[in-house]
């Protein structure tokens, strides 16, 4: 009877529990902007964008990915310039190892730790967008940072899989303040 | 043993359903989930297949282990979202059959609890006095054939109190009438007889006598009217009560006031138990109900007599005694005192008594009275603290 009733108020607490635990907002933080010999370079970290869920979907051997946007806007918030890439992470189930491909910089990289991995997988370092900013009027621009989870197929579902819904259903962004030129050359 | 209140009844009811549907969440969903999952896992697949692999790698292909291994996990990994969806979705279970519980708690406690609220405040109007009062009456409400039968037992009390009242009504001037018709055939007698001795003595021309008879009928017609007049003005001062005038006020030094000037013909001893809040009351009213009874009192009195008045307020009820050490009443005469036009005096007009205990019936109290022939007599009015304001409806 005590532990029927003692089973029942540990559901009763797990199940609300679970639906109460939020969703992920992932945010873009450490983000840095610089302008060297009329290049544009972006760094940042994108922060709270794991659960347990997707920790567990990380290891499972699928290709998970993250499509990353930067872009520059002009102060009529018109797009003068943008950058897309991703990063693609999967766990080698043989050698038991993690694999990540960072396709700005066209290279692979591999990783033991799980948070290794997961660190890599979400930062943005030295991002490298090339345009003369020097043409933009008035040297007022804004930058934005976008980060996506894309959708996984599952051949025991038989469908795709949304890893978005984990963060929302929303991409997570970053918008800049006003940026002039002068303040982030260097 | 004293029953929890209604409501936390209700919420035990609540909080056993949600219990049981913890139980049955956990017990069909999620339990079986975990079961399956922790079946799942325990053939440790992926772990062996992978070993196997290791075995035998000299053989078996790289690319098609993986698919197999790939396929494992996913299978796995199916399983365990699985399972975390069923949580949720018992979560949203309880959480969705927790709002259901608490809406029919409250609809429950409204359907049940209102009407019955509104049944205790008509009871308390009827308490006093307010026969006028009905319950709404509301079909869906499981407690309506109560309101009914309460409207329908109010209604009854209605009608039977119209009637009693009307019955007492003709009863007392029938009683009025007989007892105004005696009053009034009484100095008739003599009025008549004055007159036929004056007819008499001036037939005879007898001047002498006459003057004298004429005098003396001439004393006895005015004493006579007097009477008559006398009885008359009592009358329409009992059959014309005036408007109450109802307010809080220190009864305590009204009494002081009214037994003053009985103190010098007296001994009157005033005794004061407990601290008196204010009285509500008619203060003209009552004063005249003390007075009627310090002066029955006095009447009652002999040489050395005493008179000992008691004021005292104790759980919500004002309690005045009036105690004489006088020649007492008999059992018949104490059980016609508050009869309209009864007297003992001789010069009494017996509505004294009579007005006392309407004034006293105005104010929702009570008089009783204890006496033994020649052990004195006490009055005892007692007042009970009413809700003001059905206090005031039942005077209208």
């Amino acid at each position: 009877m005590f532990s029927t009733i003692s089973k029942s108020i540990a559901t009763i607490a797990v199940a609300i529990g679970a639906l109460l635990q939020t969703n992920l907002s992932p945010v873009f933080n450490e983000v840095q902007i610089d302008y060297t010999y009329d290049k544009l370079i972006c760094s940042a970290k994108l922060k709270e964008c794991f659960n347990s869920d997707l920790d567990k979907i990380l290891i499972s051997g699928e290709k998970i990915r993250i499509v990353y946007l930067i872009q520059i806007l002009d102060k009529e918030k018109e797009v003068v310039a943008e950058k897309k890439f991703f990063h693609e992470m999967s766990y080698d189930l043989i050698d038991k190892k993690f694999v990540l491909f960072l396709s700005e910089k066209e290279k692979y990289e591999i990783f033991l730790q799980l948070e290794e991995v997961k660190n890599r997988f979400t930062t943005l370092q030295s991002i490298i967008i090339s345009k003369d900013l020097q043409d933009i009027e008035s040297d007022n621009f804004f930058v934005i940072l976008i980060a996506k989870l894309t959708p996984i197929y599952m051949d025991s579902l038989g469908k795709e899989f949304d890893l978005l819904k984990y963060w929302n259903n929303k991409p997570a962004k970053f918008f800049s303040n006003r940026l002039e030129l002068k303040e982030i050359t260097r | 043993m004293k029953l929890p209140s209604f409501k936390v009844q209700i919420l035990v009811i609540i909080a056993l359903l949600l219990l049981i549907s913890g139980y049955i969440t956990h017990a069909f969903f999620i339990n079986s989930f975990r079961d399956y999952e922790k079946d799942m896992n325990s053939f440790d697949l992926y772990n062996k297949t992978h070993n196997f692999y290791l075995d035998n790698k000299d053989v078996i292909d790289k690319e098609e282990m993986r698919d197999i291994l790939q396929s494992i996990n996913q299978s796995e990994l199916t399983t365990y979202l699985f399972e975390r969806r069923m949580t949720q979705i018992s979560a949203s279970y309880l959480i969705v059959s927790s709002i259901i519980f608490f809406l029919i708690f409250f609809v429950l406690l409204h359907v049940l609890s209102r009407p019955l609220i509104r049944l205790r405040k008509a009871t308390k109007k009827v308490r006093a006095g307010d026969l006028n009062v009905r319950v709404k009456e509301n079909r869906i409400s499981p407690i309506n054939h109560l309101i009914v039968s309460f409207n329908e037992m109010v209604k009854e009390l209605e009608a039977n109190r119209d009637k009693l009242l009307k019955a007492e009504k003709d009863m007392m001037w029938r009683e009025m009438a007989q007892v105004v018709a005696h009053e009034i055939k009484n100095p008739l007698t003599p009025l008549q007889l004055s007159i036929e001795r004056l007819e008499i003595k001036y037939e005879k021309c007898d001047n002498e006598n006459f003057n004298k008879t004429f005098a003396e009928s001439l004393s006895v017609i005015h004493e006579e009217i007097d009477n008559l007049k006398h009885l008359v003005q009592e009358f329409s001062r009992f059959a014309r009560m005036p408007s109450s005038n109802y307010e809080f006020y220190d009864i305590h030094s009204q009494v002081q006031e009214i037994i003053k000037p009985y103190k010098e013909s007296a001994n009157i001893y005033l005794e004061i138990k407990n601290s008196l809040p204010k009285f509500y009351g008619d203060k003209l009213q009552i004063k005249q109900v003390f007075v009627n009874l310090l002066q029955n009192a006095m009447d009652a009195l002999d040489k050395n007599g005493k008179i000992f008045v008691k004021l005292n307020y104790e759980d919500n009820k004002f309690m005045f005694t009036i105690r004489d050490t006088g020649k007492g009443l008999s059992k018949q005469e104490k059980s016609e005192i508050f009869r309209p036009y009864y007297t003992t005096k001789e010069k009494g007009t017996g509505l004294g008594l009579a007005i006392v205990r309407r004034i006293i019936k105005q104010h929702q109290g009570e008089i009783e009275v204890n006496s033994k022939k020649g052990a004195g007599t006490v009055f005892v009015l007692t007042f009970t603290e009413h809700d003001k304001k059905l206090f005031n409806d039942n005077q209208d």
